[in-house]
C-alpha cells in the first residue's frame, strides 16, 4: 500500500481497516477528479485512462485484503469496465462519466458503512447499487475469440414472449459478493419477472450445512422482447460462476426453425448457423467448441450439436431440425431420421383404402357436368387431393434405387483395400423408382454379388498388368426397366468363370459322372448351389455365411430370376430380373390382392 | 428475554416470550447467528422471534430462515417469525418463500 504521510505508518499495523478505508477515499477523489478532467479534455486519454484503471484495481485489492467483499466486488465491476475503457473497446461518453461518479459515489457510501460496523450499506444500497451494474454491465460485452469471427450480431426478434430461465450458482458466490438477489433482480430491467421460485431441495442437512454457501437454485418465468443474449448478459459477472439455462417462448423457435429454413444452403458451419439465428449465444458456443476440442472433456469429440444440447444451452429437437437442414450426419443417422417401421396390417389397409377412394375420386369425376357448381367444386378437390395421396402411396412403395445401394461404394472401398485389389465402381440408374417392397432384398443380393465379383472375379493389379488389362478393376451395377421387368446387372470386368472348373468340381462333389456332357449354361447354373464354389478362394469369403443359393433364392420370392454370363479371361455379368407392374395405381392393387406379397414387407 | 404482550402486525400474543434477534440476516452474520438462532429453538415448544432489528437480508440470511424453519418443524417446535421489515419481507416474497418462511402470529 502506498502512504501519503507519516502519520499513519504507525496507524497500519494496528488497524488495516482504517488505512484501507483512508487510502480508498484518496484513490475515489483521484478517480473523480481524472473522470471530470478527461470529460473535459479527451485528448489526455491514454495515460487518463491508465490512471482510472488503477485506482479502482488497488481498491479492488485492499478490499479484498481486508474482506470486504461487497466493496471490492463493486470496486471489480468498475475495474472491469475502466479495463475495456483503456482497451479502447468503449468510449468515454456523457453517459458513460455519470454512472462511473455514481458508482464512484456508491463506494463512498459503502466504505461508510464498513467504517460504522455494517458492511454491506443496507438494503436500499443494495438495490441501487443493482441498478448501477445494471447500468454497467452493457459497456462489458464480450469480444468473441478467433474461431467465430464469422459471426453475425443476432438481429432482436421483433416479437416478445414468455422466456424460462433457470440458474444455479456456484456454492461459493455469496463470499464473494455476489448475491443472486442482485442479478435476479436486474433482470426485471429487460422485462416482467413471473413464478420466480427458489428452489431448497439441495439445502443440506444441518451438519453439513454452511451458512456462507449458496444452496438455493431459481427458475422464473420473464416476459421480455430482448433476445437470449440480452438476458445472459445480465448474469455477465457471474457466468463464470453458475449455470444458466435459458429457454426461448414457442413463439421465438418458431421463429427460429423459421429462420433456419430460410437459410442459404452453403455450408455454414452447424454451431454458426445456431448463433446467427440467436438460439445460442456467442458465449455458450464457445464453450461448446472448447470442450469439443478438450481431450480431458467428457463431451469431447461430439458434434458441435449435441454438446450445445447437453449443456443445455439449445433444445435437443432444434438441433436435429437444423443438422437436417445441414444433412450432418454427426447429430443422428439419416436412416433413423427418414424411417419408421409400421405394423403392415396397418399400411396394407390404408394403401387399399388410398387405392379405392382414388376409384372412387375417378368415378366421381364422370359427374362433374351433372351437379352445380358447389358439389362439382369439391369433387375437383376431392380429386387432386387422392392424387395427392396416391403420390403419397406410391412414396411409401417405392424408394430411390440410389438409396437401396448406398452401400456399395463403402464396400468396394473397404473390401478392395482389405484383398488389395483396385477397382472403380460405377451405379447406372440411381435415381430410378424401384419398389421398397423388393429394394431390401435386391440391395442384399446385389451387395453380395459385387463383393463375389471383388472376391473371386476381379484380379490383382499384377495379375491383370500381365495379362494386359487395366490396373483398375471395373465393376458396373446397373438397374433399368425393360417393359413389366425390373432389371439389375452387376458385371466386372475380372477373370470370368471357368467352365472346365466347373466340370471338374461337379465330377468331385459327385454332381455329376466324369465325360458327361453339359452345356456351358447348365453348368453355369452349378455355382448357384449351396456350397459350391472354387476351392481355391473359398478360404477368403468363408465366414460371410452367404452364397449364390441365397442371391438367387430372394430373387425368386420377389418372382424373378437370375442369369449370368461369362467370358473367360474377360468377366462376368449377373442380371437379376423381377417383374413390376408398370404403373403405380396397379402397383397398389396387385400388392393389395396378392397379400402373400406382403409377408416379408417391411418399410424402412 | 423480555416477559410482555407484544404488539405483532396488529395481532396481539400476550405471554409469549419473544426473542429479539439482533442484526442483520446477511451472509456477513450467517455463521454467527446460526448457532445463535438454533438455540432459541430449545427454549420451548413455542417459540417467537422478533426480526424487526434486521435491517438487510440476502440469500444466506434466506437460506438461514429456511433452515431454522426446518429445524423447528423436525423438533416440533412451533416457530413463529415476526416483525421482519417490509423491504426484507420483500426479498422473501420475491423468492417466493413467504409461505415456507413466515407465519402469521
Amino acid at each position: 500500500m502506498q502512504f501519503a504521510g507519516d502519520e499513519r505508518a504507525g496507524s497500519y499495523l494496528e488497524n488495516p481497516l482504517d488505512t484501507f478505508l483512508a487510502e480508498s477515499h484518496e484513490h475515489i477523489e483521484l478517480f473523480e477528479k481524472l473522470l471530470l478532467d478527461l470529460e473535459a479534455h479527451p485528448e489526455a486519454a491514454a495515460e487518463g485512462f491508465g490512471a482510472l484503471f488503477r485506482s479502482m484495481h488497488t481498491i479492488k485489492g485492499m478490499a479484498g485484503m481486508v474482506e470486504q467483499p461487497t466493496i471490492e466486488f463493486f470496486a471489480h465491476v468498475l475495474e472491469e469496465v475502466l479495463d475495456r475503457l483503456r482497451a479502447g473497446q468503449v468510449r468515454l461518453e456523457r453517459e458513460l462519466v455519470s454512472l462511473l461518479l455514481a458508482g464512484g459515489d456508491h463506494l463512498r457510501l459503502l466504505l461508510s458503512a464498513a467504517a460504522s460496523g455494517q458492511p454491506g450499506g443496507g438494503e436500499f444500497a443494495d438495490a441501487d447499487r443493482a441498478r448501477l451494474i445494471g447500468a454497467l454491465t452493457p459497456y462489458l460485452e464480450s469480444a468473441m475469440a478467433a474461431p467465430v469471427t464469422a459471426l453475425v450480431p443476432a438481429t432482436p426478434m421483433p416479437v416478445g414472449g414468455r422466456w424460462q430461465v433457470s440458474v444455479r450458482f456456484d456454492p461459493h458466490v455469496l463470499r464473494q459478493g455476489l448475491d443472486p438477489v442482485y442479478f435476479l433482480r436486474h433482470l426485471e430491467s429487460l422485462g416482467r419477472v413471473s413464478g420466480l421460485k427458489a428452489h431448497a431441495d439441495a439445502m443440506p442437512p444441518l451438519a453439513s450445512y454452511d451458512p456462507e454457501q449458496c444452496y438455493l437454485y431459481f427458475t422464473l418465468q420473464l416476459d421480455s422482447m430482448a433476445d437470449k443474449t440480452a438476458i445472459e448478459q445480465v448474469f455477465a459477472f457471474v457466468l463464470e460462476a453458475c449455470e444458466l439455462r435459458i429457454k426461448a417462448p414457442p413463439e421465438i423457435e418458431a421463429g427460429w426453425r423459421e429462420r433456419l429454413e430460410n437459410q442459404p444452403d452453403d455450408a455454414q458451419r452447424l454451431g454458426e448457423l445456431l448463433c446467427d439465428i440467436g438460439a445460442v449465444t456467442p458465449r455458450e458456443l464457445q464453450r461448446a467448441l472448447a470442450a469439443q476440442s478438450d481431450s480431458e472433456h467428457p463431451l469431447h469429440g461430439l458434434g458441435i450439436g449435441a454438446i450445445l444440447a447437453r449443456q443445455g444451452a439449445v433444445a435437443s429437437d432444434l438441433v436435429t431440425e437444423v443438422a437436417i437442414h445441414q444433412q450432418e450426419s454427426r447429430v443422428r443417422q439419416p436412416a433413423e431420421v427418414a424411417s419408421v417401421r409400421v405394423p403392415r396390417e396397418a399400411l396394407e389397409h390404408l394403401l387399399s383404402t388410398v387405392f379405392n377412394l382414388a376409384g372412387v375420386a375417378h368415378n366421381a369425376r364422370h359427374y362433374q357436368d351433372r351437379v352445380g357448381p358447389g358439389l362439382a367444386g369439391e369433387i375437383e378437390a376431392m380429386s387432386a387431393l387422392t392424387a395427392d395421396a396416391m403420390e403419397g402411396a406410391r412414396r411409401l412403395l417405392t424408394q430411390r434405387a440410389g438409396e437401396a445401394f448406398r452401400r456399395l461404394y463403402r464396400a468396394v472401398r473397404d473390401l478392395g483395400t482389405q484383398l488389395g485389389k483396385a477397382v472403380d465402381l460405377t451405379l447406372e440408374g440411381e435415381d430410378l423408382e424401384i419398389d421398397r417392397l423388393q429394394a431390401e432384398s435386391l440391395g442384399e443380393a446385389v451387395l453380395h454379388l459385387v463383393r463375389n465379383a471383388l472376391d473371386h472375379g476381379i484380379e490383382s493389379t499384377a495379375v491383370r498388368v500381365a495379362a494386359g488389362k487395366a490396373p483398375r478393376g471395373r465393376l458396373s451395377v446397373s438397374v433399368a426397366y425393360e417393359g413389366n421387368e425390373l432389371v439389375l446387372c452387376v458385371a466386372d470386368d475380372g477373370c470370368g468363370i471357368d467352365c472346365e472348373a466347373l466340370r471338374a468340381r461337379a465330377v468331385e462333389r459327385g454332381l455329376m459322372r466324369e465325360g458327361a456332357q453339359r452345356s456351358e449354361a447348365a453348368l453355369l447354373d452349378m455355382i448357384f448351389m449351396p456350397g459350391f464354389s472354387t476351392a481355391a478362394t473359398a478360404g477368403r469369403t468363408s465366414g460371410r455365411g452367404v452364397g449364390l443359393d441365397v442371391v438367387r433364392q430372394s430373387v425368386r420370392e420377389l418372382g424373378g430370376s437370375v442369369q449370368v454370363e461369362t467370358e473367360l479371361g474377360h468377366g462376368t455379368r449377373f442380371m437379376l430380373r423381377v417383374p413390376v407392374p408398370s404403373k403405380a395405381a396397379d402397383h397398389v392393387a396387385s400388392n393389395v390382392l396378392r397379400s402373400s406379397r406382403f409377408s416379408n414387407y417391411k418399410v424402412a | 428475554m423480555p416477559w410482555a404482550a407484544r404488539s405483532v402486525g396488529g395481532y396481539l400474543v400476550s405471554g409469549q416470550p419473544w426473542i429479539e434477534i439482533a442484526g442483520d440476516l446477511t451472509v456477513h452474520r450467517a455463521a454467527e447467528l446460526l448457532p445463535v438462532l438454533l438455540d432459541t429453538l430449545r427454549t420451548g415448544s413455542v417459540v417467537c422471534l422478533d426480526l424487526s432489528a434486521a435491517q438487510r437480508i440476502d440469500t444466506a440470511g434466506v437460506q438461514l430462515l429456511l433452515v431454522l424453519r426446518r429445524e423447528a418443524l423436525a423438533h416440533s417446535v412451533n416457530l413463529r417469525l415476526a416483525g421482519l421489515r417490509p423491504e426484507l419481507r420483500e426479498v422473501v416474497d420475491f423468492y417466493g418463500l413467504q409461505d415456507v418462511v413466515m407465519s402469521e402470529v
